[in-house]
């Protein structure tokens, strides 16, 4: 039974289902093919595992999670969960993928939607992949943050580049992956933090323990990682006094 | 020496409530003028590939430890990583190397991390390995697993010298980047607590990097030679050991 609610089947919006497996890094052509049979589990396992979600999003996902394949059950937690997700606007994420990755994911065979017993409207419709085809600008290099170009050009950061050992990042990594965290509020996880900068997962930790080298001026946590939530958080005002640019 | 902004905040909020600041006890240091040039000249020397041993002997409260915290501190604005150990003669004494080497790797700090600096340093390491592989241009940024084996060679080669006298210690890293590769957090986490002397390690994790047992006496000096080695090939340009309270095993003799 639980196999059937697969993730195309479910009752979410194709663009939000797009933006949960970019949070999970999950666009590589091996998992989009996973992703088409993904099934309920994942998803909440995806709820789980972001951090921002309320509470009461998260108990329901418990509670679909214990009820199985109840469903009713289901339906009344895709509700809260589909809901949620629309107010956090991610589909503006998923506009800003470059086209291919999108493609890759969204397959039209993808979109078939076998409704799920008691479902009355499937929010899924043939023309979901209308919503996600990107926009024309989708390419264009997104706005920095004003802060960023001062505290690269800055005495303090010349410095700390110096000291900061052998094999550093280049300064456009560097700016790409502040820019990232200061659109997202200073946090970020960073499987969602590889993605977003385009960088492969499997580098990031070093790449965070040389950005942590060359920020983290007298050990003053300007960029934090969290390890039980996998979280990457950037002190925006501790950054700005460090490298005197107040 | 320059102070940053955040650490002039806190030593002023310090001064103002009275109490003492929790880490900028070398903005207070008085006197310690004159040994600046030859700790300066030393400090280069182990830059450039040497070794020093120092040992500071004074009355009690005379300022050792402070004298010690502040070659530390310097040290690290020098890109050093540092670390203090206080010996005891029941929990760290100096003929059990393994729980010294323990407590020097929990307390191992840099300027970017005050303690526990072992998993900056090694994930630095890592970073800096896959750009020298990718500056040889063989391998292609986008494809992982090339990357990744190639790095995990040359993570062997470079730890060639350390491996003939402990091959568990790049056995062990090798885990570490496999788990970590896998998105096995808590498994790699495990085998970097191994790797830092830590007992009750899961034999699980252990078996996962391949290796058994803890590190003993001699281990540790080995495995102190592979994080040194670790170090310098990460642009470190050295690490600075603090022995503190050795005078206290004297009353045992």
């Amino acid at each position: 039974m639980k196999t059937a609610h697969t993730l195309s089947q479910c009752d979410i919006t194709q663009p939000c289902r797009v933006a949960l497996l970019k949070v999970l890094g999950q666009l590589d052509s091996e998992e989009a093919d996973r992703c088409r049979s993904a099934s309920l589990s994942l998803l909440i396992e995806v709820v789980r595992s972001y951090r921002p979600v309320p509470p009461s999003v998260r108990r329901v996902c418990d509670e679909v999670a214990a009820a199985g394949s109840s469903a009713n059950g289901l339906q009344d937690g895709l509700k809260a969960f589909n809901s949620w997700l629309l107010s956090l606007k991610l589909p503006a994420i998923v506009n800003s993928l470059p086209p291919s990755q999108v493609v890759s994911v969204c397959q039209p065979s993808d979109v078939d939607v076998v409704p799920v017993a008691g479902q009355q409207q499937p929010l899924v419709r043939s023309n979901a992949e209308e919503e996600i085809r990107p926009q024309q600008n989708a390419g264009a290099v997104e706005p920095k943050a004003a802060w960023i170009g001062p505290l690269m050009s800055s005495e303090v950061f010349e410095q700390q580049k110096q000291v900061g050992g052998r094999g550093l990042p280049s300064d456009d990594v560097f700016a790409r992956l502040l820019n990232a965290l200061d659109r997202r509020g200073g946090k970020m996880t960073s499987v969602a933090l590889a993605l977003a900068i385009d960088f492969p997962t499997l580098r990031l930790p070093g790449l965070l323990a040389k950005v942590q080298r060359i920020l983290n001026i007298d050990g003053y946590s300007v960029l934090s990682h969290d390890d039980t939530s996998d979280t990457v958080e950037l002190n925006r005002d501790l950054l700005l006094k460090q490298f005197h640019l107040t | 020496m320059s102070l940053s902004p955040q650490r002039r905040h806190e030593i002023i909020d310090a001064l103002r409530r009275g109490t003492v600041p929790r880490s900028s006890l070398d903005a207070f240091a008085v006197g310690l003028d004159r040994f600046d040039g030859t700790l300066d000249e030393e400090l280069q020397k182990v830059k450039s590939g040497g070794s020093q041993f120092k040992a500071i002997r004074g009355e009690y409260g005379c300022g050792k430890t402070f004298f010690a915290r502040w070659l530390a501190d310097r040290a690290r604005k020098l890109g050093f990583a540092t670390s203090e150990v206080q010996i005891s003669e029941t929990e760290t004494p100096l003929h059990r190397l393994e729980t010294i080497y323990r407590r020097l790797m929990e307390r191992l700090s840099t300027d970017d991390t005050p303690q526990g600096a072992l998993h900056n340093i090694i994930n630095g390491w890592f970073f800096a390995l896959e750009e020298d592989v990718l500056a040889e241009g063989t391998v292609d940024s986008k494809d992982q697993q090339a990357l990744f084996e190639r790095t995990t060679e040359l993570l062997e080669q470079r730890l060639a010298v350390v491996s003939k006298t402990a091959p568990t210690f790049s056995a062990a890293l090798r885990g570490y980047r496999e788990a970590q590769a896998r998105g096995d957090r808590p498994g790699a986490e495990s085998i970097l607590a191994w790797l830092a002397g830590q007992p009750n390690v899961a034999a699980a994790s252990k078996r996962i990097a391949g290796v058994k047992g803890d590190i003993d006496h001699f281990g540790a000096l080995s495995f102190l030679q592979g994080v040194l080695t670790v170090l310098r090939d990460s642009g470190h340009p050295g690490l600075l050991v603090v022995l503190d309270e050795v005078e206290t095993i004297q009353r045992a003799l």
